[in-house]
Formats: structure tokens, C-alpha cells, sequence
């Protein structure tokens, strides 16, 4: 196979790289050995191969990949640091917790609510079942007692009614 | 990374809770008393020496009532509801031409401010209070004002009032 030298310099870079094959390369091969041009032009994209592979050589061996995932981490992590989310971004960001966590928040929510709600200390003095604060108690021609009575404290205001004056009429208190 | 990221929206939303709780609160507390209205339950009691026993419906105040009075029977004579707006006043009629005036004064820290005068006739037709008094109670809580003659005992009067 007769193979021209323009036809050869543009087959040269994929020669150098090993990417010919069959007849195209030996086509090449045979050329190259025979043409001065040519052979030169490969000694060129030889010498300027070498120079690259060279210089990257020396880039990657000064580079340190030690903290290489480091870097990559974090920009995956913090993807838009540079762009501030908006409120309602971060609100649905909040509000996307897995099921898991969303229990436990409302478990524990629960259970503080309880006990607000619920610690005697909480409950402004709170609230036996009839609390109640008597402000004043006036009576007219007649007497009265005020009594606190059985276990929530029920406040109890009894009328000495006149009309039965004499009587037991202190409803038979027994203590 | 992200277990932390899960806890601080945990965190977040658990402390938006709590701040929703405790404003929902607030304003529960301060409720604005110009709207508001009072649920008075009045139960009328005749207490005596008669046969043992209480009505169901007033066992939780006869309950209460019998550590203190020797009484043996608790009748409910009538139970009267009223829905007093803060300001005004109910007028609830009591055996032997007594009268009872039931007054909402108003609501201040999570109590019912009322006040109850009791007035009856005189031999001239003219009417005289008896008793004023003035209480603050909680939602739900009873009073007792007693001591009234009646048909064949005492008259005790249970007072439970409740916010609508």
C-alpha cells in the first residue's frame, strides 16, 4: 500500500498514540522509515510529546492530593454557601426531617407540654379543684363561718340564719 | 455530616414548637374579658338529717361537704344554669322569697371574678341583703354558700362557674 506524505503527516499524531491499526499503520510505519520529511515531522510531535508528558509529570508529583477529598467533601456538603437560601427554602429544609426524627420531635414536645401543663409548681398556684379566693364576705343581722372543706379545699360560706336562732343551725358541724 | 444536619432542623423545629405552645398560651391568658361570658351552674341543695343518701348528679360536692356537716341527706332541689356576660348580673330565686344575685366581674389570672348577694323580704315588703361577697375562683371550681332555712333542713347553695 502506496501512501502520500500529506496523507501520512495527518495520520502522524494518531500514529504517535498507538491508534492506528492494520494497514493504515503499516502503511505509516513503512513511510515514515523511507520519507526524511515525514520521519522528521514524527521526531517533532515525539519531542513536543515528551515536553507535555513531562511537565505534567512534574505538576502532578508537586500537587498534593492529601487534602484533595477534603475539598471535594466539602463543596458537596456546602454546595450553596455562595447563594443564601431563602426563608422558605430554610423552612422546608426544617421541615424535611426524616419520619424518624419528626416522632421524636413530637414526643418530646408532648411530653414538655405535659408537664407544663400539668407540674403543680407551673399552674399559678394551681389549681386544686375548687380553688377559690374569697375577697370579702359581708353579712347583715345575721353570723356566718367560713369553713375550707374536704380534700380540694371547697370554701364554704355558712349563713347563721336568724330565723332559726336557738337551733342547731350551724348545720351540725362536726369538726 | 447529615446526622447533624437532621438534628439541628430537629432542634429547630422542637424549640418552634415550644414557642408556639407557650404563645398559644399567652394568649389564652389574656383572654379579652369584653367578650367573654360566664357559665354559672347553681345548685340548689337541701341538706337534712332525713333519710341517708345524695342525688348522683352532686355526689363530688357532697363528697367535699360531708368531712365538715353532719348531714345525712343531700337532695338537689333544682340545678339552674346562667350565662352571665362580664358585667352583668342573674337574678336566681331561692326558697322562703330569698334572692340571689350572681354579678361577673370578670377574669384575671386564669380566675372567675364574681360576686354573689343574697337578699330576702322583710315582714314590710321591702327586701334586705343578707349576704355580699365577693370571690375569684378557677374555671370549673365550686363554692358553697349555706346555712338558709328550708322545708325540713338547711339550704346549701353550690356555685361552679366555667368560662364559654
Amino acid at each position: 500500500m502506496t501512501i502520500r506524505c500529506e496523507d501520512v503527516r495527518k495520520l502522524l499524531e494518531r500514529f504517535y498514540d498507538r491508534e492506528l491499526k492494520g494497514k493504515q499503520l503499516t502503511a505509516v510505519t513503512a513511510h515514515v522509515q523511507e520519507c526524511v520529511n515525514c520521519s522528521k515531522e514524527l521526531e517533532r510531535i515525539e519531542r513536543v510529546g515528551r515536553a507535555l508528558k513531562a511537565h505534567y509529570e512534574q505538576v502532578a508529583v508537586s500537587e498534593s492530593l492529601s487534602g484533595m477529598w477534603n475539598r471535594v467533601s466539602e463543596a458537596i456538603e456546602t454546595p450553596a454557601a455562595a447563594e443564601p437560601l431563602s426563608f422558605r427554602e430554610k423552612l422546608l429544609g426544617i421541615l424535611r426531617l426524616p419520619k424518624p426524627a419528626w416522632a421524636a420531635v413530637a414526643a418530646v414536645a408532648v411530653a414538655v407540654i405535659l408537664v407544663f401543663a400539668y407540674l403543680p409548681g407551673n399552674q399559678d398556684s394551681t389549681f386544686a379543684a375548687n380553688d377559690c379566693i374569697i375577697d370579702s364576705v359581708v353579712a347583715e343581722n345575721c353570723s356566718i363561718m367560713v369553713y375550707e372543706t374536704g380534700n380540694a379545699g371547697m370554701k364554704v360560706i355558712w349563713v347563721m340564719d336568724e330565723g332559726t336562732s336557738g337551733t342547731n343551725n350551724n348545720g351540725g358541724v362536726t369538726s | 455530616m447529615k446526622n447533624a444536619s437532621v438534628l439541628n432542623r430537629a432542634v429547630t423545629l422542637f424549640a418552634f414548637l415550644l414557642i408556639l405552645f407557650w404563645a398559644s398560651s399567652q394568649a389564652l391568658a389574656q383572654r379579652d374579658e369584653a367578650t367573654e361570658t360566664v357559665r354559672v351552674t347553681v345548685y340548689l341543695i337541701e341538706a337534712s338529717h332525713g333519710t341517708p343518701g345524695a342525688d348522683p348528679e352532686i355526689e363530688g360536692i357532697v363528697r367535699q361537704l360531708k368531712g365538715t356537716f353532719g348531714y345525712s341527706s343531700y337532695r338537689l332541689e333544682s340545678k339552674i344554669r346562667k350565662d352571665i356576660k362580664m358585667g352583668d348580673a342573674e337574678k336566681i330565686s331561692l326558697p322562703r322569697s330569698r334572692v340571689m344575685y350572681v354579678y361577673a366581674q370578670g377574669y384575671e389570672g386564669n380566675r372567675i371574678k364574681l360576686k354573689v348577694k343574697v337578699s330576702e323580704k322583710t315582714g314590710r315588703g321591702e327586701s334586705r341583703d343578707t349576704l355580699n361577697t365577693e370571690f375569684r375562683i378557677v374555671e370549673g371550681g365550686t363554692i358553697v354558700i349555706g346555712g338558709y332555712d328550708c322545708d325540713a333542713g338547711k339550704l346549701i347553695v353550690a356555685i361552679s362557674a366555667d368560662m364559654r
